[in-house]
């Protein structure tokens, strides 16, 4: 309780505590300082022993090869007899379908959760168990129902497709967008539209200029926390796609050798930067992290 | 729930039940409603519901994609399939190993979250920033976290190197191609992840706690231990709940760490359900007995939910 | 057995919420904190459990400093506005909690429990959650919780302002019974004047962090020391109006509207600078007729229906004024024609609200 005067009487347990907040701190730091030290690492010291902490000769090779593919092939051919990797073309096409993917499959996710989330906050439409047949996707583990969309995707000519992807990340993150956005709008009083339909305007639009204002921060705060899984997601996109569509969390596993194995500079260079968007991204939506994982249960 | 009266009318009626507050309806229903949640239920019934059609009808056969015979001309098993998985060692094995992973993991991202939590419970100037790094691997992409974890769990990786410093010799065990290790450094990435997550959530509960009551037990005369076990535990309850359903349910599915460190091996060491279900499918290729395997999981991971949600609602 | 030493607190670059503020409590006493919404109560009482340091001054309780001390080391009990009761515990662990903590051998905590269940009448409700109970029964819960560790000092914050005008009369005379029972030392913090005018032994007036006055509810309200303390204590609130002091032998006269024709106060010392005489609706008397009796006339603008009485709202010089009457003496647009009680009204020097003169001491001649 932040006005209890207990700091001043005992100093040394404060030290004891704060000391081990900054244990904590250096435990969730260090494997992502490792993974950012390691993508400036010449291949030498990627898996040298004693292991490298901070490289003595830090080089923006790792990342030369992720986004130029002609660094790649040098690289290879210089490395020939000792290393010889496949490449799938530079980095910049997962990036591209990455962000493809997840902003379409975003925007629907988040177009089609409005609505129903609207549709159920004021109307209870579907009753109490519409909003739980949402959650319930939630909880079939993926490699579940993956085996039967290989097998639709392959009848409908959507197996390794765009159109595929966005469909199957949509599906999946909708739960998230209907319950998160469930909660913004029950946070406005009906009331406000219901003054508004007074006024003449019809339901919809008393929805739209009455409360979407005030919950557009809801909105795109539940907007960006649908990319962050969209673009961190795997599975899916392992087993959906076969070459023609790569995203960012595939593209780091194409950078193993079939001597030497994972090449750790480079996948973590690709790691570094395909991360950093999200990151970036869950910070701003911090305030909003907990109700959204916790699909609108838990609120601050 | 007819409580319909003429249209155009605001009517405000109090409706118990769910998590989150109070309930007004606006209006009584009509087919707009329904119409609006169209586009989400049908993308969801699409690509969710129909799979899971189809997964009760693939547990029912033996479809090896391999064979060339299409899925709806694949050969009718009837129930041998969960006979055989039953008998499955390697099914079992990945079942009791995921449920292990499960209880591991659990216990020790909140245990570990609840003694981070009560850290935060003042303010100090550089509190904002503290937060922001303790929650730091949540938002990491899991595979790139995976990998990190796999450099740092490499033979010679920082991992043994800190090791060998307090050994004074050099050690240089290699943890993932161990069977009996190579469990540690998949379960410790994941409580690596999603502690901050438990940590967040419990530190949200304890925010909210009615500081009052807290008080109230200070003057009484009791202990910080009494206090926290007294009334600052009974009063989280609700969130630790919430919070383990969600992590419980996602910790079950666990996948990307597993591919990432070790793919299920060496052997059949480390393979959760997921990975049983991918190698079955994507390795071996025999997608009807996946898919029985793949009900069964639905079936006890779905009566779990419902369970713990029929717990959780007596609470709030 | 309570001394507050000149305690002072500060929020921020603001003036101080609390400015060396420094009170003695008897064992025994029942003491108001009473004050409007920010004079530091609140503030005082958080010091005084532990919640909050003061920036300087002492605290002493049966003697000892104990400003170093948690709160659970001061030997105090504390009843909650809000009651605070614990909500996921039954009632009966909610009483036996404190006792509990304090390592209370099960014997002594039945042995308490039963009298405390049969004083405050709470045996109907000791198997019920907490959660169950509505506002008196928790209110009733909250203080039997506190007065069963048999604390020192008992302290309470507006513990009746969540309850509904009937419900306060009641608990009013049930608490006091009990403090008197028990000889318990009791610190009350209110804002609600009748609440601790009824209750208390003494009364402590704050008013932005400083003490305006410190008497037996009889001094506070008879012989106000200041302004605010006058216009705070009694319903309804006193009657302001302006007068002129003319200087003359021997004193001054003194003359308002409520009593124009000047009276002489020997001994008065001519004062510079307006002032104003204060007089309870009390002391007015009001009559229809004129009839022989002189008096000030005035038009009743208001009439407040309080059944055994009412109090007329009547127009002076320009303001109103408020007489306390017999009920249907008058109505709205009557003319009554009003006497002052001059040997009960107090002079208020306008810039200072310093009461200069006040009844009772010396008083003023009517």
């Amino acid at each position: 309780m932040p006005d209890l005067a207990a700091a001043r009487r005992r100093p040394a347990l404060t030290l004891l505590k704060r000391t081990a907040v900054l244990v904590a701190m250096a435990i969730s730091f260090f494997p992502i300082f490792w993974l950012f030290s390691t993508s400036f690492k010449p291949v030498d010291e990627w898996a040298s022993w004693p292991p490298v902490w901070v490289s003595r000769h830090p080089t923006l090779q790792n990342y030369r090869i992720v986004f130029f593919p002609e660094a790649a092939r040098t690289f290879a051919e210089a490395q020939k007899g000792s290393l010889d990797y496949k490449v799938s073309g530079s980095a910049w096409r997962a990036f591209g379908d990455s962000a493809l993917i997840a902003t379409a499959s975003t925007a629907l996710s988040v177009l089609f959760g409005t609505l129903a989330a609207w549709s159920i906050a004021r109307y209870r439409t579907g009753g109490a168990s519409l909003p739980l047949q949402f959650l319930s996707v939630r909880m079939f583990p993926p490699i579940a129902v993956v085996v039967p969309i290989v097998a639709m995707f392959s009848v409908l000519r959507l197996s390794d497709t765009y159109l595929g992807m966005i469909l199957a990340y949509t599906a999946f993150t909708l739960p998230f967008s209907v319950w998160m956005i469930r909660s913004f709008i029950e946070d406005v009083p009906a009331e406000l539209e219901g003054a508004a339909m007074v006024h003449g305007l019809g339901r919809f639009r008393a929805f739209l200029h009455a409360t979407m204002p005030l919950i557009w921060g809801g909105l795109l705060a539940t907007a960006l926390f649908i990319f962050i899984l969209n673009w961190s997601e795997f599975l899916f996109a392992l087993v959906l796609t076969s070459g023609k569509v790569i995203t960012v969390t595939l593209q780091v596993a194409n950078y193993v050798s079939a001597s030497s194995g994972k090449l750790y500079g480079v996948q973590a260079a690709m790691g570094a930067i395909s991360t950093l968007p999200v990151v970036l991204m869950g910070y701003l939506i911090q305030r909003h992290l907990v109700r959204g994982l916790t699909f609108g249960a838990v609120k601050r | 729930m007819a409580d319909a009266t003429g249209a155009g009318r605001a009517e405000v009626s109090g409706a118990a039940g769910g998590a989150g507050g109070r309930r007004r309806t606006l209006l009584p229903r009509v087919p707009f409603n329904l119409a609006l949640v169209l586009p989400a239920q049908l993308t969801v019934l699409s690509v969710a519901l129909v799979p899971t059609l189809i997964v009760i009808w693939l547990a029912l056969t033996d479809w090896q994609p391999t064979s060339g015979v299409p899925w709806w001309r694949a050969e009718f098993v009837w129930f041998w399939n969960f006979y055989d998985l039953w008998y499955d060692d390697r099914f079992i094995g990945a079942l009791l190993r995921t449920l292990f992973v499960v209880t591991v993991c659990l216990t020790v991202e909140l245990i570990l979250a609840l003694g981070l939590a009560l850290l935060f419970l003042d303010e100090w100037p550089w509190r904002k920033v503290a937060v922001s790094i303790i929650i730091l691997p949540m938002m990491i992409i899991p595979v790139d976290a995976a990998n990190a974890f796999f450099m740092l769990f490499n033979e010679r990786g920082p991992v043994n190197h800190i090791i060998s410093l307090v050994l004074r010799r050099d050690y240089n065990f290699s943890w993932l191609s161990d069977p009996r290790w190579a469990l540690l450094p998949i379960m410790l990435a994941e409580i690596w992840q999603w502690t901050p997550l438990m940590f967040l959530l419990v530190l949200t509960g304890l925010m909210n706690l009615p500081q009052n009551q807290v008080r109230a037990a200070m003057v009484l005369g009791a202990s910080p231990a009494r206090i926290f076990l007294k009334i600052m535990l009974p009063l989280l309850t609700p969130v630790i709940l919430v919070a383990l359903i969600v992590r419980g349910v996602e910790t079950f599915k666990i996948f990307d760490p597993v591919y990432i460190l070790t793919r299920g091996g060496p052997g059949a060491a480390t393979e959760t359900l997921s990975m049983f279900m991918y190698n079955g499918a994507f390795v071996y290729f025999r997608m009807g007995y996946v898919a029985a395997a793949a009900l069964l999981v639905l079936v006890v991971v779905l009566t779990a939910c419902v369970g713990l949600l029929h717990r959780l609602e007596r609470h709030a | 057995m309570l001394e507050l030493d000149s305690i002072t607190k500060r929020f921020g670059e603001a003036a101080p919420a609390l400015d060396a503020l420094s009170l003695r409590l008897a064992r025994g006493e029942f003491l108001s904190l009473l004050g409007p919404s920010g004079c530091g109560k609140s503030t005082t009482l958080a010091i005084i459990a532990g919640f909050l340091d003061p920036d300087a001054g002492r605290i002493r309780v049966d003697g000892r400093d104990v400003g170093e001390l948690p709160p659970r080391r001061r030997g105090l009990g504390l009843v909650f506005q809000d009651y605070a009761l614990f909500t996921s515990l039954s009632v009966r662990a909610n009483l036996a909690f404190g006792l509990e903590a304090q390592g209370v051998p099960r014997a002594e905590r039945r042995r308490r429990l039963e009298e405390l269940a049969r004083r405050l009448d709470l045996g109907g409700l000791l198997g019920r959650s907490a959660r169950s109970l509505n506002m008196s029964e928790m209110q009733r819960v909250a203080v039997g919780r506190a007065l069963i560790t048999r604390p020192a000092l008992l302290l309470l914050d507006e513990p009746m302002s969540n309850l509904d005008a009937h419900l306060r009369q009641r608990l009013r005379t049930e608490l006091k019974q009990i403090q008197a029972e028990l000889g318990q030392t009791v610190l009350y913090v209110t804002h609600d004047q009748a609440e601790a005018m009824s209750m208390s032994d003494r009364i402590a007036v704050m008013r932005g962090g400083r003490l305006q006055q410190v008497g037996t509810p009889e001094e506070i309200y008879h012989r106000p020391v200041n302004r605010f303390v006058a216009e705070f204590i009694g319903d309804p609130p006193i009657n302001l109006v302006p007068c002129t002091v003319r200087p003359g032998t021997g004193g001054a006269a003194v003359s308002s509207p409520l009593s124009p024709a000047s009276s002489f106060q020997p001994g008065l010392s001519p004062m510079q600078g307006e002032h104003l005489l204060a007089l309870r609706a009390h002391d007015i008397r009001a009559v229809r007729a004129p009839g022989g009796a002189a008096g000030v006339p005035a038009k009743v603008r208001f009439v407040e229906n309080l059944g055994a009485q009412h109090v007329l709202h009547v127009e002076l010089a320009g303001s109103l004024v408020r007489v306390v009457t017999t009920p249907g003496l008058a109505a709205e647009g009557d003319t009554l024609h009003l006497t002052a009680d001059l040997a009960q009204a107090h002079l208020i020097e306008a810039a200072t609200g310093e009461v200069v003169r006040a009844s009772g001491r010396r008083e003023l001649a009517a």
